[in-house]
C-alpha cells in the first residue's frame, strides 16, 4: 500500500451573504427601486466589489435573440488616471459588450438612448472617489437627458467610495455654492443622501466562521473555528487592521486570516486549525505586515498532479 | 444561443442589442435592424464590420445578394451570437452555389442589374426586407401584391443609399422619411401572376437546383424552340431577342428565368422531361478506322487510318 499525496489545499471562491453584504445591497437596492442617488462609503476591503458583482448578477441582466436587452442594474468602476470625461462614458460603453468606434458627441447621445432601451433602472459606480468633477457633471448630464424625453426615464445613482477616518466623500463637493453641485445635490435622497456602511461586528464573525467551517469541511473534515470568534475579533479590530477605530472587521482581512491559517493546517496535514496557527497568521498580518522577505531561492511550489497515461 | 447573461463571457464581445435573421430575410436588412436595435445610425454595424477586417471595399458597391470574402460575415455572426450560416442564408450563397455546383458562385451568375427596392407594407409590419425582392425581374411584393418602391417620394433615389451614415436605418437619406411610409401602390394582378412564375421558377431552382437541373433545362428551351419553329423569344423586358446559350456553368439564372417565364413552361414540365441529355466527350479522342481505304480517316506512318475529332 502507498501513500497517495493529498490534493493542494484550495480556496473556494464563494459569495457569502453576510451581515455587511445584507447591510450594503439592502441600500443598493433602495436606490434601485427607488430610483434615489446616494454616496455609499465603506472601508477598503468591506466587499463593496463582491457585493455590486453579486447584485449585478442576481439583476437578471440578459441579451436575448429578439433584439431586446435588459440590463436593470449598470455597474462600473470609475476610470483610473484620467480627468477625462469621455474615460468615463467608455467605461459606460464597454459594460454594454462590443460597441463600434464612435465620436464623443454621438457615444454621449448613444449612451443616453441605449441606457433607457436597455431599461437601465440603476447606475453603480464602484471607486467612486476616483471621479473628477468633470466625470461628475458628465453623470449629471446623462441621467438629466434620461428622465428627459423622449426616454423619461428616472434612474437610481449610487456613487460606492472607499472611505477611511470620518470624512465622507463627495460630502464636501456637493456642498459647494456652485449651481451644478447644488443641482446635484438636490437630486440625492432626502433620507439617506450618504451612508457608511459598517464591518462584521463580533456576532457576524460568528456567523461567518460557522459558515467557513462548511465550506471547509471537505478538507478539514474535523474544522471547529467558531470556538475562535473572540481572538480572530481581537485580533483583527487591533490598530494596525482597524486604523479609524470602528470595532468592526472587514471581510478582506477576516478571510486572509482565515485561509492562510487552514492552508497551514492542511499542509501539515491536521484536520482543524489551532490557536497556534491562527496565532502565527494573526501576527504575521499585524505585527509583521511590512516585514521585507529576502528572496534568494526558488519558491517550492507544489508540482502539477500528473497521471500514468496507457 | 438565445440569450447571454451577464455572467457569460459572451456579454462583452457582443453588440448591446442581438438580432438574427428571420425566415427569407435579406441580409442587408439584417444588418439595418442591428443598427435600429442598437441605436445606431444606418451602416454602423457593417462600417464596424468593414474596418474590424481591414477591408476597405465601397460599402454600396458590397453585395449583400453573394457575398464575397471581402464581408467578413463570421465576425458579425460573433457579435450577434448566432451560426454564421444563419447569416449566410439571408443570402443565396448557399443556394447559387449548389446550383452552380462551385464554392463561390460569382455574383453575375445571378445578377442582371441589381436596384434597391422596397415594399413600404412589409417594413411597416415587420421591418422587413425579403431576400426575393432584390432577385432580378422582381418588382412587386409577393406577399401584398404591391409595387416595390425604389425611390422616396421626396425624388431621391434609393440606388446605393441602403447604407447612410448621417440618417436612421430604413430612412431616405434625404428628407429621412421612413421607407415604410413610402408610397403603396397596388400591383397589376397580371403582373403579380407573371412574378408568380418567375418566383416558382427560382424557387425550383433554389431547392432542387443541380448543375444537371441547368443543362436539362437548357436542353428544354431548345426542344421548346425547335417544336415551335422560333428562333427569338420575347423576353420579360419586352424585347424580342435571339436566344443563345452557352455551357449551364456560365448561364446567368436570371436569364434563363427570364427565357423558361416568357417561353411559359412550367417546372412540372422540367420535371416531366425524360429524353437524354445532350451529351458530348470532354476530351479529344482518337478514332481507328480498320479499313485501309476509309474517305474519313487519314492514314498514318503505320498505316492505320485515324480521324481526330472532338
Amino acid at each position: 500500500m502507498t501513500d497517495t499525496p493529498r490534493a493542494p489545499f484550495t480556496v473556494q471562491k464563494v459569495f457569502l451573504e453576510t451581515a455587511f453584504e445584507q447591510r450594503f445591497q439592502g441600500i443598493l437596492r433602495h436606490a434601485w427601486q427607488n430610483r434615489s442617488w446616494h454616496v455609499i462609503a465603506a472601508a477598503p476591503g468591506s466587499g463593496k466589489s463582491l457585493g455590486i458583482q453579486d447584485l449585478v448578477i442576481r439583476s437578471g441582466a440578459q441579451k436575448n435573440i429578439q433584439g431586446i436587452s435588459y440590463l436593470p442594474v449598470l455597474a462600473i468602476r470609475a476610470p483610473k488616471n484620467t480627468a477625462r470625461e469621455q474615460a468615463l462614458g467608455m467605461a459606460f460603453s464597454a459594460a454594454f459588450g462590443a460597441i463600434p468606434s464612435m465620436v464623443w458627441h454621438a457615444r454621449r447621445i448613444w449612451l443616453a438612448a441605449v441606457m433607457a432601451k436597455v431599461q437601465v433602472e440603476c447606475i453603480i459606480i464602484d471607486d467612486a472617489q476616483d471621479l473628477t468633477l468633470s466625470q461628475l457633471a458628465f453623470l449629471k448630464e446623462l441621467t438629466d437627458n434620461l428622465a428627459a424625453p423622449p426616454h423619461g426615464r428616472q434612474v437610481g445613482l449610487c456613487l460606492v467610495a472607499a472611505h477611511s477616518g470620518n470624512v465622507v466623500p463627495f460630502k464636501e463637493t456637493f456642498a459647494n455654492p456652485e449651481i451644478l453641485w447644488r443641482q446635484f445635490r438636490r437630486r440625492m435622497d432626502t433620507e439617506r443622501p450618504y451612508c457608511v456602511v459598517l464591518g462584521q461586528t463580533e456576532e457576524e464573525v460568528r456567523h461567518i466562521l460557522t459558515t467557513c467551517e462548511e465550506i471547509y469541511r471537505p478538507q478539514l473534515p474535523h474544522l471547529q473555528l467558531d470556538r475562535w470568534t473572540k481572538p480572530i475579533f481581537t485580533w483583527l479590530t487591533h490598530s494596525v487592521l482597524d486604523p479609524d477605530a470602528t470595532g468592526r472587521v472587514t471581510m478582506d482581512h477576516l478571510m486572509r486570516l482565515l485561509t492562510s491559517a487552514l492552508r497551514r493546517a492542511y499542509e501539515q496535514g491536521t484536520s482543524d486549525v489551532d490557536a497556534a496557527c491562527l496565532e502565527a497568521v494573526a501576527e504575521l498580518m499585524i505585527l509583521r505586515r511590512d516585514e521585507v522577505t529576502q528572496i534568494d531561492e526558488i519558491l517550492s511550489a507544489p508540482p502539477p498532479p500528473t497521471q500514468e497515461v496507457g | 444561443m438565445d440569450s447571454i447573461g451577464i455572467t457569460d463571457p459572451l456579454w462583452l464581445t457582443t453588440f448591446p442589442h442581438r438580432v438574427a435573421p428571420r425566415p427569407e430575410e435579406w441580409l442587408a436588412g439584417v444588418i439595418l435592424r442591428c443598427d435600429e436595435a442598437n441605436c445606431w445610425n444606418s451602416g454602423t454595424t457593417i462600417t464596424h464590420l468593414m474596418r474590424t477586417a481591414g477591408t476597405d471595399a465601397d460599402l454600396e458597391q458590397m453585395n449583400l445578394v453573394l457575398p464575397t470574402s471581402s464581408l467578413p460575415l463570421a465576425l458579425l455572426a460573433g457579435w450577434l451570437a448566432v451560426p454564421e450560416s444563419a447569416l449566410i442564408s439571408s443570402t443565396y450563397q448557399f443556394e447559387l452555389a449548389r446550383l452552380y455546383d462551385v464554392p463561390h458562385p460569382h455574383t453575375q451568375l445571378l445578377d442582371m442589374g441589381f436596384s434597391l427596392h422596397v415594399c413600404p407594407l412589409c417594413l411597416d409590419e415587420a421591418q422587413m426586407l425579403r431576400r426575393s425582392l432584390v432577385l432580378p425581374h422582381i418588382r412587386c411584393c409577393p406577399i401584398h401584391h404591391a409595387y416595390l418602391q425604389s425611390s422616396c417620394p421626396c425624388g431621391r433615389s434609393l440606388w446605393r443609399r441602403l447604407f447612410s451614415s448621417q440618417t436612421q436605418p430604413f430612412t431616405c437619406h434625404k428628407c429621412g422619411l421612413a421607407w415604410a411610409k413610402f408610397a403603396r401602390q397596388e400591383a397589376d394582378p397580371k403582373r403579380v401572376a407573371l412574378e408568380q412564375n418567375i418566383l416558382t421558377w427560382y424557387s425550383f431552382f433554389f431547392s432542387k437546383g443541380s448543375r444537371m437541373l441547368l443543362a436539362r433545362a437548357l436542353q428544354l428551351i431548345g426542344r421548346t424552340m425547335e417544336e415551335r419553329k422560333i428562333t427569338t423569344v420575347k423576353h420579360l423586358n419586352g424585347r424580342s431577342l435571339r436566344v443563345t446559350f452557352s455551357s449551364p456553368e456560365k448561364t446567368t439564372l436570371a436569364r434563363l428565368v427570364d427565357v423558361l417565364v416568357s417561353l411559359k413552361l412550367s417546372p412540372e414540365d422540367l420535371e416531366a422531361d425524360e429524353s437524354p441529355l445532350l451529351w458530348r466527350p470532354l476530351n479529344w479522342q482518337t478514332f481507328y478506322c480498320p479499313i485501309p481505304t476509309c474517305p474519313y480517316t487519314r492514314p498514318d506512318e503505320a498505316g492505320t487510318r485515324r480521324e481526330v475529332v472532338k
